[in-house]
């Protein structure tokens, strides 16, 4: 042995330094490879690898969590309506495939008189075959029966469009009764004008369904059909309406000037090019009168303003091309004509119902302009063509327009510019604008106004189909309605009046062949399945829970919060036990022997009654009850770790540290310590389940606020509806597996610790 | 015999025919046993010697057909001629058998145990359900394995009972009632039960003190002689299977090294390793000579095996060996021998006696610790509940040590020797306070590095300045002694004395933190102490400590964990701790019981080295007389806490005062044909230190025992050169009254 007293001072030198480095290194490299070798058992062993992937899951998933979550509070947050209210199918039929792009190759009617035909929905294919689905079948979301209606009659190919309307076919001579027939408005793009009259009695007076008869065709000579031809009797786009009557022109009693049901339409003549307009009339579609347009583009819209006055002095038909508008009189008289110059009318134009009702100088007609940037609003003065601007947008996608229908007040007015539909309650006064779900096509039908509900029936070229509420609001939407598969369009809905239920309704039909009719008021559907194409276009990966919640961001908001509960409390509660382990296990004493009563006594008490009885007395957030847990779940492993240490207490080492000089303090660092080290993390990784397990048990008893988003949050409205838990297995199942795979990992964790703390296991 | 004569062949009763087992673990395929070809034949006894992890008991086991899941076995055994192990039954093969196969197999083997063979395994005798009566354990054998009625079983038990040396009343006792010798019994008498034709007895005395050891050797005679079943006998102790056996085999890392009548191997070994084990380890009359030990370690059991196994440790070896694996043959007729040169060997047999071991002179005056009327007594009632719900009333006080006088002298191995249970630990433990004494002092007295260089054993001792190696500010202590029972534990002296005396504990496998490398272990006490801050500095101080307990190079060590190392590596460690300070005083707590016998005479050969070297003084504890013989200088023979005889080793071991002594002495089984077991003249088994006699301690066990000795208590006779001992008798009065009693 080398006598240490002579310890040379050669301190700093180069070769001093060298040995320290190495000596560092070597340590380092020796702590490095003791903690792989440590590692390498543990991995070895299945449960620990199985354990360790599931937790590197887990951890992963909460480190993406403020990513993943799509919702900044989704304990707070609610689906909007939109997503989480359907409207009812009442009725659907399969009417054969239709290509969609055709505007009006769908349409609807319902009169509440009992006419012939009414209470039907119409659809006419591209054969010009017209088929009919009854309404009235009484039962919710059933197959309607349909009925071809055209019987052979009717047989064009490629119809422009089609419209049904009633008028009073004659006026009983002795008790002046009207008597009322539907009629259906059919043409091709090359000049033919057909018009058909339904009835549902057979030439026996038995009741049939709805049979087309008294088939009428007109052709204008020289002449392509610009626009679909209109009939006064019904204007666009408009919810169902109080019934006037329009007489056919051979019924009516009153003269050229009551409300006759004419027939515009807009012509190309085949030798000059030049544009025009003619009146035909019901009775043998005779024409009335023809003028040329003086419109050098082609025209874009044609309108009947007044439908429902009682005389047609008032009415006017309204044509528009380019940036012209003119209006003339039911005579064919022009009664004015207005320029907006640098804009053009798109040929969208609405003119709200009550102004279709009732006349006034301050009625307008609202139409669409725009040029190759921007677009405009206008309400032209009906009276004298004067336009205002209502709404000027950046955007020349003006795709739709419609209005509310107040009498005597100015109607708000909306209209849709891309996505964004705007609200207006009098000229360039904007009563709000929506954003709408961009995903499912563009706006370019106009809304159809609900008078019932106060809502605007909005729909878009794939399918999808939305209530706005003009009143707005934060959650603007009443209800929303989406295809079932993206490449699914639908025609331009058509809200109707079903006599049966008393109750306005929506019909279109879809790509997929189905003509359906929808209730107009939505019902909650929560908890709602996943989704990736929801209403709004918001994604709902798991769905909905029944609050209508967002599962998904709830099931990744409660990572992060399971985490710190469990890592919390399993530090907190591993500290206290160790530090009452070592004072009771290690020291000896009088305090040590106060500690273990105590604690022996604590550990008496049930620990879940009391955490329920710290719960109900403490404000439980989250705080408060990583807290509450903390100094409940320690008892159990205090008695663990304190059995291990009086085991470790009693091992020759200790003596022999103690032998060696070191005092207790070194002792239990450097001794102690590392001996409990595994038995504590396996006793840590228990006690973080466990926490997770307590909070959770907590939660789905109800007892801590629900705010607090955990798995156990997630689950507990099952403890009182398992019937939920039962159908909604998109809820159940992800806090359901997300806790046991957690506890589950930890179990196999601490299994895997075992194997390095027992190698006696191992060597088996 | 005449029974298992077959056309006048022997038949065997069990045999091996190349036998091997390997064992699938994680860290590789360990051999267990290889190559055995073994047989042994009705009404023989066996001896199966080795060192832990040889092999022993999975030879055993085997003739059970205990064979763990994981083993894979090559060859086969037969026991009856019946096949008990062969690679259809173990291993892979086992898994691939049928339900029904399997089973067949299980049912087959659970027949041949205990009826055919059946074995006393090691520390069976603790196996006892303790809530169940030891009648009620016995009755299970018989319950299992045969369908004899209750009469019957009744019969039996006490017929077995009888066999195995123990009368019917221990029939009602539960297994703690009985002391460790009767419990051994009592598990021989199951191992009997159904008259296997094979009973094996796997390390039959080991934890059992020399007096009981004897006893069952007697116990184990009788059985053997009064039968004709065969019989194994599995030992490290050459002393106790020399005593049973008749044939020994010498297992060495699974393979059988030597087969031959027992007095032949023992005195003219025919293989190296056998040689090297009888010479390792002392038998008492040889302790004064030198010991070797065996160098090295046995090859580790997973790697592969090339040439003789033993060739790393041989002494003999040669280049051959290495490269070629030599084969078990008969050397000379009834001997067999696995190693290329056992003729050689026979020549080399003539100087087996070692020089004898150097004397050390010491100081008689020097002391270093002084010991007066220490007293340690434990009281049975820890705890405030504990004396509340006691049955009984009064204190009871378990008197560990009681009114011991003791001095040890410097550069001195002091050596206190005892059965277990007569507080020797406690007595240890007292001197470093790792317990507060009851009463007593007692005093250590530190080097002067000034001064006369002696302390005064009075305690009169000047006050002088101690330099403590440590950084440079050398902090100085000032003391003249220390009177360790009084100072506080925080005091100055109190770290004085810490930092001189250090502890070696008797298992090697726990002294050692298993959280902790080698080299933080032994840094504790540079830390503890904070003897230096510069690492490299205590990194030279744990290096010199390493080497000198000759691991070496030590940087190899720095960085192992104690599982990483042998046993006999391990106590080396905890030497090393305990001489990183350069202490004065070691105690030393059976350091070498726990390590195999190939490494104790090198661990004793250190002890003996670091105090020639080193000028340590030891106070060394054990149990076994051999070793205390080869290291200690003096001893003190200790029974219920008090010293019965103090003397120098040599008068103590060749001159016996006390009746304890002798009786102890006599114990020790002795490697030759005339010790006979009988002649220990003892009663009984050491009791516990509660119930004491108010007279001689010794006196319920003591064949000499006289009215008087229970009353009063006895005083010292002295017999010259500080030999004393503790009894009321002269020797001339003892010889007079064993004569006396021989009369009777």
């Amino acid at each position: 042995m080398t006598n240490y007293d002579e310890k040379s001072n050669g301190k700093g030198s180069q070769d001093e330094k060298q040995r320290m480095r190495e000596m560092r290194r070597r340590r380092l490299s020796f702590q490095s490879y003791r903690f792989k070798k440590t590692w390498k058992i543990f991995y070895s062993n299945p449960y620990g690898k199985i354990g360790f992937y599931i937790l590197l899951f887990f951890v992963v998933v909460t480190i993406a969590s403020p990513v993943l979550t799509f919702h900044k509070d989704p304990a707070v947050y609610i689906a909007p309506a939109i997503d989480t209210t359907v409207p009812e199918l009442s009725v659907s039929g399969f009417v054969g495939n239709f290509t969609g792009g055709i505007q009006s190759n769908i349409t609807s009617y319902a009169s509440s008189a009992s006419v012939g035909g009414s209470n039907y929905v119409y659809t006419i294919n591209a054969n010009g075959k017209i088929t009919a689905l009854s309404l009235r079948t009484g039962l919710i979301n059933s197959t309607g029966r349909i009925y071809s209606v055209t019987n052979g009659s009717i047989n064009e190919s490629n119809p422009m469009g089609m419209s049904v309307f009633t008028l009073v076919q004659s006026i009983n001579e002795i008790t002046y009764a009207d008597s009322y027939s539907n009629y259906i408005l059919t043409a091709t793009a090359d000049g033919y004008i057909n018009l058909t009259k339904i009835t549902e009695v057979n030439s026996n007076g038995q009741v049939i369904p709805p049979q087309a008869v008294g088939y009428e065709s007109t052709v204008l000579p020289n002449s392509r059909l610009v626009l679909m031809p209109i009939s006064s009797s019904i204007p666009n786009n408009q919810g169902s309406f109080t019934f006037i009557p329009f007489y056919s022109a051979s019924s009516s009693p009153y003269g050229p000037n009551t409300n006759i049901g004419r027939i515009f339409a807009v012509t190309q003549s085949t030798t000059n090019s030049s544009y025009f307009l003619t009146e035909l009339m019901d009775d043998g579609l005779t024409v009335q009168w023809q003028r040329e347009l003086p419109f050098s583009t082609q025209p874009t819209g044609i309108q009947v303003y007044g439908s429902f006055f009682t005389y047609s002095t008032s009415q006017l038909v309204i044509v528009t091309s380019a940036s012209q508008i003119i209006a003339f009189h039911m005579n064919g008289t022009e009664a004015w004509k207005t320029n907006v110059s640098g804009m053009s009318f798109t040929g969208n134009m609405y003119i709200p119902y009550s102004f279709q009702k009732r006349t006034s100088s301050s009625n307008f007609i609202l139409a669409a302009a725009n040029n190759t940037t921007s677009s405009k609003l206008y309400a032209i003065n009906a009276t004298d063509g004067s336009p205002v601007s209502l709404l000027n947008a950046t955007s020349p996608d003006m795709s739709a327009i419609s209005s509310t229908s107040e009498i005597g007040v100015f109607p708000t007015v909306m209209t849709i510019v891309k996505d964004k539909a705007y609200l207006m309650s009098g000229p360039n006064k904007l009563a709000g604008t929506v954003t709408l779900p961009s995903i499912y096509g563009i706006y370019n039908r106009d809304p159809i106004y609900d008078p019932a509900a106060n809502t605007f029936i909005i729909s878009s070229s794939k399918g999808a189909v939305y209530s706005l509420m003009v009143t707005l609001g934060p959650n603007p939407f009443t209800w929303g309605l989406v295809p079932k598969s993206a490449s699914e369009q639908i025609s331009v809905p058509n809200l109707v009046y079903d006599s049966a239920t008393e109750s306005e309704v929506i019909t279109f039909r879809s790509t997929n062949g189905y003509l359906y009719v929808y209730s107009s008021d939505g019902k909650d559907i929560n908890p709602i399945p996943p989704t990736l194409h929801s209403a709004s276009g918001g994604v709902f990966l798991l769905g909905t829970n029944s609050a209508g919640n967002d599962v998904w961001s709830q099931f990744i908001a409660s990572f992060p919060t399971d985490w710190e509960v469990g890592i919390v409390v399993g530090i907190i509660g591993i500290a206290i036990a160790l530090a009452f382990g070592v004072l009771i296990g290690y020291y000896r004493g009088f305090i040590s022997t106060a500690a273990d009563t105590l604690v022996l006594a604590y550990f008496l008490i049930p620990f879940l009654p009391l955490e329920i009885a710290l719960v109900s007395v403490i404000k439980p957030s989250l705080v408060n009850v990583i807290w509450i847990l903390s100094v409940t779940l320690w008892p159990f492993i205090t008695f663990t770790i304190l059995g291990i240490i009086r085991s470790v207490k009693q091992r020759t080492f200790i003596d022999a540290a103690k032998v060696s000089g070191a005092k207790t303090g070194q002792i239990v660092v450097l001794n102690l310590m590392p001996n409990i080290l595994p038995v504590l993390a396996y006793l840590t990784a228990g006690n973080v389940s466990g926490a997770v397990g307590s909070i959770s048990t907590l939660q789905f008893l109800g007892l801590v606020p629900l705010t607090i988003m955990t798995w156990g949050a997630m689950l507990n409205p099952f403890e009182e509806n398992f019937y939920i838990a039962a159908t909604a297995w998109w809820w159940v199942l992800p806090p359901t597996i997300a806790l046991t795979l957690f506890v589950t990992a930890f179990i196999f964790v601490s299994r895997g610790i075992d194997e390095v703390v027992n190698p006696r296991l191992r060597r088996r | 015999m005449t029974d298992h004569m077959h056309n006048g062949e022997r038949v065997p009763l069990v045999s091996f025919r190349n036998f091997g087992i390997k064992f699938k673990t994680y860290d590789g395929k360990l051999t267990a046993l290889e190559e055995v070809n073994l047989d042994i034949y009705p009404g023989e006894t066996l001896g199966v010697i080795g060192e832990s992890g040889c092999g022993k008991t999975s030879l055993a086991t085997a003739i059970m057909g205990l064979v763990a899941e994981n083993g894979e076995v090559t060859g086969e055994v037969r026991l009856n001629n019946e096949v008990v192990a062969d690679s259809k039954g173990s291993g892979e093969n086992f898994r691939k058998l049928s339900r029904r196969e399997r089973k067949i197999l299980q049912e087959k083997l659970i027949n041949i145990r205990w009826k055919e063979a059946s074995m006393v395994f090691q520390g069976s005798m603790n196996a006892f359900n303790p809530a169940y009566t030891i009648e009620k354990q016995i009755k299970e054998v018989f319950k299992i394995h045969t369908t004899m009625n209750e009469q019957e079983i009744d019969k039996r038990i006490v017929e077995v009972l009888e066999e195995a040396g123990l009368n019917k009343s221990v029939l009602k006792a539960f297994p703690h009632e009985l002391s460790g010798g009767m419990k051994q019994r009592a598990v021989l008498a199951m191992a009997l039960a159904l008259s296997p034709s094979v009973v094996i007895a796997d390390e039959p005395t080991t934890g059992l003190d020399v007096v009981i050891q004897a006893k069952i050797i007697q116990e184990l005679k009788k059985i053997k002689n009064k039968s004709e079943r065969a019989m194994i006998v599995i030992s490290h102790d050459i002393g106790v299977v020399s005593q049973l056996a008749e044939r020994i085999a010498v297992l060495y890392s699974g393979r059988i090294m030597e087969i031959g009548n027992t007095w032949d191997v023992y005195l003219k070994p025919l293989n190296p390793y056998t040689l090297a084990l009888i010479k390792s380890y002392p038998s008492l009359e040889k302790a004064r000579k030198v010991m070797k030990g065996i160098p090295g370690e046995p090859p580790s059991a997973y790697i592969e095996r090339k040439g003789c196994l033993f060739a790393e440790r041989c002494e003999f070896a040669e280049e051959k060996c290495r490269e070629e694996e030599p084969q078990l043959r008969e050397v000379i007729p009834g001997r067999f021998s696995r190693c290329h040169f056992a003729e050689k060997l026979m020549a080399n047999q003539a100087d087996t006696d070692g020089e004898e071991l150097p004397v050390v002179e010491i100081d008689q005056d020097d002391v270093i610790l002084k010991i007066e009327d220490l007293k340690e007594y434990f009281t049975l009632r820890a705890s405030a509940a504990g004396s509340l719900f006691s049955r009984e009333e009064g204190s009871k006080f378990v008197r560990a040590v009681d009114d011991l006088n003791l001095e040890i002298r410097r550069r001195e191995i002091f050596g206190v020797i005892g059965e277990s249970g007569s507080g020797k630990t406690t007595l240890g433990r007292v001197v470093v306070k790792l317990l507060e004494p009851t009463s007593g002092k007692v005093t250590y007295f530190p080097l002067k590095v000034q001064g006369d260089g002696h302390a005064n054993s009075d305690g009169s001792g000047t006050r002088v300045d101690r330099t403590f190696i440590g950084n440079g500010t050398k902090d100085k202590i000032d003391y003249g002694w220390i009177e360790v029972t009084s100072v506080k534990e925080k005091s100055n002296e109190m770290r004085a004395f810490r930092r001189l005396t250090q502890v070696i504990f008797q298992d090697p496998y726990d002294s050692i933190d298993p959280k902790m490398s080698v080299y933080d272990v032994v840094s504790e006490p540079i830390i503890a102490y904070r003897v230096t801050r510069d690492p490299l500095e205590a990194r030279d101080m744990v290096s010199n400590a390493l080497s000198t307990v000759r691991l070496s190079p030590p940087e190899n060590f720095f960085e192992r964990f104690s599982h990483e190392l042998s046993g006999g590596e391990r106590q080396r460690v905890t030497a090393a701790r305990s001489l990183v300070l350069r202490p004065e005083f070691i105690i030393m707590d059976e350091p070498i019981s726990m390590l195999d016998v190939s490494l104790r005479a090198g661990f004793m050969n250190l002890i003996l080295d670091m105090r020639r070297n080193l000028g340590i003084s030891v106070l060394y504890i054990t149990h076994d007389l051999a070793s205390a013989r080869y290291v200690c200088d003096r001893l003190m023979v200790m029974y219920l806490g008090v010293g019965m005889e103090t003397g120098n080793t040599e008068d103590v071991i060749k001159n016996p005062g006390h009746p304890y002594t002798k009786a102890l002495l006599k114990a020790v089984p002795k490697p030759s044909p005339d010790w006979d077991p009988t002649e220990v003249e003892i009663i009984g088994e050491i009791g516990n230190a509660v119930n004491v006699p108010k007279g001689c301690r010794f006196s319920k066990r003591c064949i000499y025992a006289q009215e008087e000795c229970k009353d009063v208590p006895p005083t010292r006779k002295d017999l010259g050169n500080g030999h004393w001992y503790l009894c009321h008798f002269s020797q001339e009065e003892l010889r007079k009254i064993h004569e006396k009693i021989n009369e009777n």
